[in-house]
């Protein structure tokens, strides 16, 4: 169905498998103001967060999106919490260990 | 005196910084994720260095260089990281211009101690540090010659123009070089034998502004420092825009009349609920339509009585700029809806009906702005999806 929100299909990533969409466990610090995620559980494993390469936020509606890419030295992943429901998303992969996607 | 800060290569860089595994490659960032079928919004200084530049088409970007890096556009990412650069700058100076998403004016009047080259390198350093990406800034007693001095030493750079440099360095620089100088001027300049800025430099008043008139004295006055572009520090911008305005590219050129009304549609609600946000109503709209491959288009606009915010009356408007019962014989690309020439909105109506569709509209904000945007739209938009 199309969504006028998708309206530049930026949400549709070129590589499907790119697109994790899951809800995850993350073991984050907040330190004065800043999330600091350390390292999340997916498919019972644990991946280390060795950086967070970027971080961005986006209001949806009133809720505020934090965004994070974060590296695990083998791969490039995008986290989001949502500041209202404090719940975790590992949203996709961006890079995996075999280079660029 | 100006600091003009230019990020360099905005999208591109910021996409290197949230994957390193893209840093050293060709990288273009495209408005849509459909590699084949978008167009270059942001090249990497790599891709830059092969001849592809914002614009292009990305087909014609692959064909230069098949092995470069693809991402799409991510806005919230742009947008989210050039306001904490605008918020940084806040530390360096009151005197602020947001003038671009990538670019930004530093006023340091008033800050006799402030010493404009310490003030640039530590901005410099500020945004690399915090946002992992580079600037370059350009340094002048003119807001122009500022924004020239930030393009001289691109990437990372940092170039003073100082009065005295004036005539050496506008040896041998191109005329579009210089801000307010698009091709069309550049083409008459040209055919006058005005090729460098030195050479405009050089001519004497009389003979521009025979041939220019007013922009004549502009481009005399502008090269000896004395004239510039007004300024609208932050702390003062509270006058509401000249225009509001959507385009849209589409994946495919489409003669398909109903999708090319939909895009209309969704176009006008976007302008409209820009306007509602502003409490602006406007008299003007302006309407294109491109087909970028054949160089062909329709691109009108009219004034009505009356001023709007409503979406729908928007749309109408279109359809009546493009004629009664008209429909569109030409395949379509590009779309863009402009709404201007303003006045606040009036919420006292003549009519019931009136009054009644103000409210409808402020229930379908009130919806979208709590639940996200887009959460509800007229029906019509669906067509827009179609192939």
């Amino acid at each position: 169905m199309f969504n006028p929100k998708a309206r530049w299909d930026r949400e549709l990533p070129q590589n499907p498998n790119e697109l994790l969409d899951e809800k995850i466990s993350v073991y984050a610090f907040f330190d004065k103001g800043k999330i600091i995620p350390q390292h999340f559980v997916w498919k019972n494993n644990i991946h280390k967060i060795k950086q967070t390469t970027y971080f961005w936020q986006e209001r949806q509606g009133k809720e505020l999106i934090s965004f994070f890419s974060v590296d695990t030295g083998s791969d490039i992943y995008q986290l989001s919490f949502n500041n209202t429901t404090f719940g975790w998303r590992l949203d996709r992969l961006i890079s995996s260990s075999a280079g660029p996607t | 005196m100006f600091l003009h800060i230019d990020m360099d290569a905005f999208f591109a860089s910021v996409e290197q910084a949230v994957n390193p595994h893209l840093k050293g490659h060709p990288l273009i960032v495209g408005s849509r994720a459909n590699k084949y079928h978008t167009v270059v919004c942001a090249a990497s200084y790599e891709a830059k260095a092969l001849g592809i530049d914002s614009g292009m088409n990305t087909r014609e970007a692959f064909q230069i260089c098949p092995q470069a890096k693809f991402v799409a556009a991510n806005s919230a990412r742009y947008i989210f990281t050039s306001e904490r650069i605008f918020e940084l700058l806040q530390d360096f100076s009151p005197n602020l211009e947001y003038v671009s998403i990538d670019e930004f004016l530093v006023g340091l009047e008033g800050q006799e101690n402030a010493k404009p080259l310490e003030v640039a390198k530590k901005i410099k350093q500020a945004i690399k540090k915090r946002f992992f990406i580079t600037c370059s800034i350009g340094i002048a007693p003119t807001r122009i010659l500022a924004k020239l001095a930030s393009k001289i030493n691109k990437p990372d750079g940092l170039k003073v123009i100082a009065p005295a440099d004036i005539p050496g360095l506008f040896e041998g620089m191109p005329i579009e070089k210089l801000c307010g100088i698009g091709p069309s001027l550049k083409r008459q300049l040209n055919s006058l034998g005005i090729i460098t800025l030195k050479d405009l430099f050089d001519t004497p008043e009389e003979l521009l502004s025979s041939h220019f008139g007013k922009v004549g004295h502009w481009l005399y006055e502008a090269v000896r420092l004395n004239y510039d572009l007004p300024v609208t520090f932050f702390n003062t911008q509270n006058k509401p825009p000249k225009s509001i305005s959507h385009s849209y590219t589409l994946a495919r050129e489409t003669s398909n009349n109903e999708r090319i009304f939909a895009w209309i549609r969704l176009l006008s609600e976007m302008v409209s609920e820009r306007l509602r946000r502003q409490n602006l109503e406007a008299k003007t709209v302006h309407l294109y339509l491109l087909n970028l491959d054949q160089n062909r288009g329709f691109s009108r606009q009219k004034t009505f009585g009356q001023a709007t915010s409503d979406g729908y009356e928007l749309y109408k408007r279109c359809r009546l700029i493009l004629g009664p019962n008209k429909g569109i014989n030409f395949k379509v690309r590009a779309i863009g809806v402009t709404a201007s020439n303003f006045a606040p909105i009036e919420d006292l109506f003549l009519f019931n009906e009136q009054a009644k569709r103000y409210r409808l509209l402020q229930a379908q904000d009130s919806i979208n702005s709590k639940i996200g945007e887009w959460s509800i739209f007229p029906a019509q938009i669906m067509q827009a999806g179609r192939k």
